[in-house]
């Protein structure tokens, strides 16, 4: 692999993860609501959509900004990846590795916690349910630098 | 990655950030009552009900949709968007909410009672706007019907004024013989905290209810009874919330006890929505002549722009100044 084509791969990788990280932090509180409707209350895909449609600036659900809440930490993350790795040398192939695994790690994270909690949250339907919503994003910064440290030593294993 | 192409990237999430907030700037306020009105025009239940919701949120700005929304309310036959449609009207057009009051009204008479139980739901829907009604309700609080009675506990409670009357009819149905209707008069001690000593014995005598849910509730409807929220509090939530609506019911309830609330209340009398305007008028009105300080207020917002308001301001300055002769 040239130095050309590690550089190309390293900026696919980076906007891949900095544009998959912006719209699944807007997308997944809507993908949960469809999901639940349809596996849980057997609706169909169009009747989903129509639900989630209706709910986006209906007073006491707002999904629209549930959804807008959820992804300040995805964007945080995203703009971090996007200088992060895209300042990163390509030539140092190693470093590139350990910084990707970071993100990748990170980013594995982030989108399995707020996919389990906004599922879990409309699966099991609850008076003080709508507190997650609120209290994921902050969650989410926490985690943000322990995935990443995680994935970053994980890193150095694999790139040495 | 060159600057160009991160600077490419950030010019494109500003975009997109930019377009996310003018999509949810054009669905809220004034602008989204088109689309609500739409949505009320529209076959689909669901999407009417969520629409009536969203036009009460807009309040005065929904202006647009009071005929329609009048029209939903008072529509022959049964409908699910009786309620929702005269829920949604008092915080839009007083006057409206009162057409809908004088059109259910006569039909708490009526034969049939699932017109009854709608006449009842949709009254009480219009909350404390729906308070010349009161009487009414209070004359089939003991109605044949269970449903009906249950219905008629729950306007009574949403009315919640005047609360002299409103908590004679509360008080009557804890002796309801019908757990349901016991149960929902309960739930309007245990959660709005007012009551009257004669309401309070006959709720502990419901913590022996043979009902364990009733007996459970009048327990929690007790220690609230016993423990008031202060005036101060709801002057705070005034100061917080932006719906005044509840603090504002509430001090309306406490009635004279609440005269440190007065300066507060004669400043509302001026407030932009036409329905805080009306509850400070009933707040005042219940203090009778304590509220005296307010009567320069009262005296200004005789010429407010809304009838019902302007209504209720009178009964305040006759309480004022009725009890007052009445003490010299």
């Amino acid at each position: 692999m040239n130095g050309q084509e590690s550089s190309s791969r390293l900026t696919t990788f980076t906007v891949i993860v900095y544009w998959g990280c912006i719209l699944l932090g807007l997308g997944i509180p809507w993908f949960a609501t469809i999901a639940v409707d349809i596996l849980k209350h057997d609706q169909s895909l169009v009747q989903a959509t129509h639900q989630l449609q209706l709910h986006l600036f209906a007073p006491g659900y707002n999904l629209f900004l549930i959804a807008i809440f959820n992804a300040v930490p995805f964007i945080l993350f995203a703009v971090f990846t996007l200088f992060h790795l895209g300042l990163a040398p390509p030539e140092d192939r190693a470093l590139c590795g350990r910084r990707g695994a970071g993100v990748l790690v990170a980013a594995i994270g982030l989108i399995g916690l707020t996919a389990w909690t906004h599922v879990m949250t409309l699966w099991y339907p609850d008076a003080q349910g709508a507190l997650a919503f609120l209290f994921l994003p902050v969650l989410l910064m926490g985690l943000m630098p322990i995935g990443y440290a995680i994935g970053r030593g994980v890193g150095t294993l694999i790139f040495r | 990655m060159t600057g160009r192409q991160i600077g490419l990237n950030l010019g494109l999430l500003a975009v997109l950030m930019v377009l996310l907030g003018f999509i949810y700037w054009q669905h809220t306020g004034a602008r989204a009552v088109p689309g609500l009105i739409e949505a009320l025009q529209s076959n689909d239940v669901q999407a009417q009900l969520l629409a009536a919701q969203g036009l009460k949120d807009i309040g005065v700005q929904a202006q647009a949709a009071v005929p329609l929304l009048l029209e939903l309310a008072t529509a022959d036959g049964r409908s699910l968007l009786h309620s929702e449609a005269a829920g949604a009207l008092p915080s839009i057009d007083l006057s409206a909410a009162r057409k809908v009051m004088l059109g259910w009204l006569p039909k708490l008479q009526d034969p049939d009672p699932q017109v009854r139980r709608d006449a009842a739901a949709v009254l009480g829907a219009l909350g404390p706007v729906a308070k010349p009604a009161v009487h009414s309700l209070l004359g089939v609080v003991n109605d044949p019907n269970t449903v009906v009675r249950d219905r008629v506990v729950r306007a009574l409670g949403a009315i919640a004024l005047p609360s002299d009357i409103v908590m004679r009819g509360l008080t009557q149905a804890l002796r309801d013989p019908e757990w349901t209707v016991r149960y929902a008069a309960v739930t309007q001690f245990s959660y709005n905290g007012a009551s009257s000593p004669e309401s309070l014995a006959i709720l502990r005598e419901l913590t022996q209810d043979p009902n364990q849910t009733v007996a459970r509730l009048a327990q929690s409807a007790v220690d609230s009874g016993s423990r008031p929220i202060s005036v101060s509090v709801h002057l705070l939530t005034l100061d917080q919330l932006t719906d005044h609506t509840y603090p504002l019911v509430q001090l309306a309830r406490i009635g004279p006890g609440a005269v440190e609330a007065v300066p507060k209340l004669s400043s509302i009398l001026a407030a932009d929505k036409p329905l805080e305007r009306y509850l400070a008028a009933c707040a005042l009105e219940t203090m009778g002549p304590v509220a005296k300080d307010a009567a320069p207020a009262l005296q200004r917002s005789l010429e407010d722009a809304d009838p019902v308001v302007r209504e209720a301001v009178a009964e305040a300055l006759e309480a004022i100044e009725n009890i007052k002769g009445r003490a010299l």
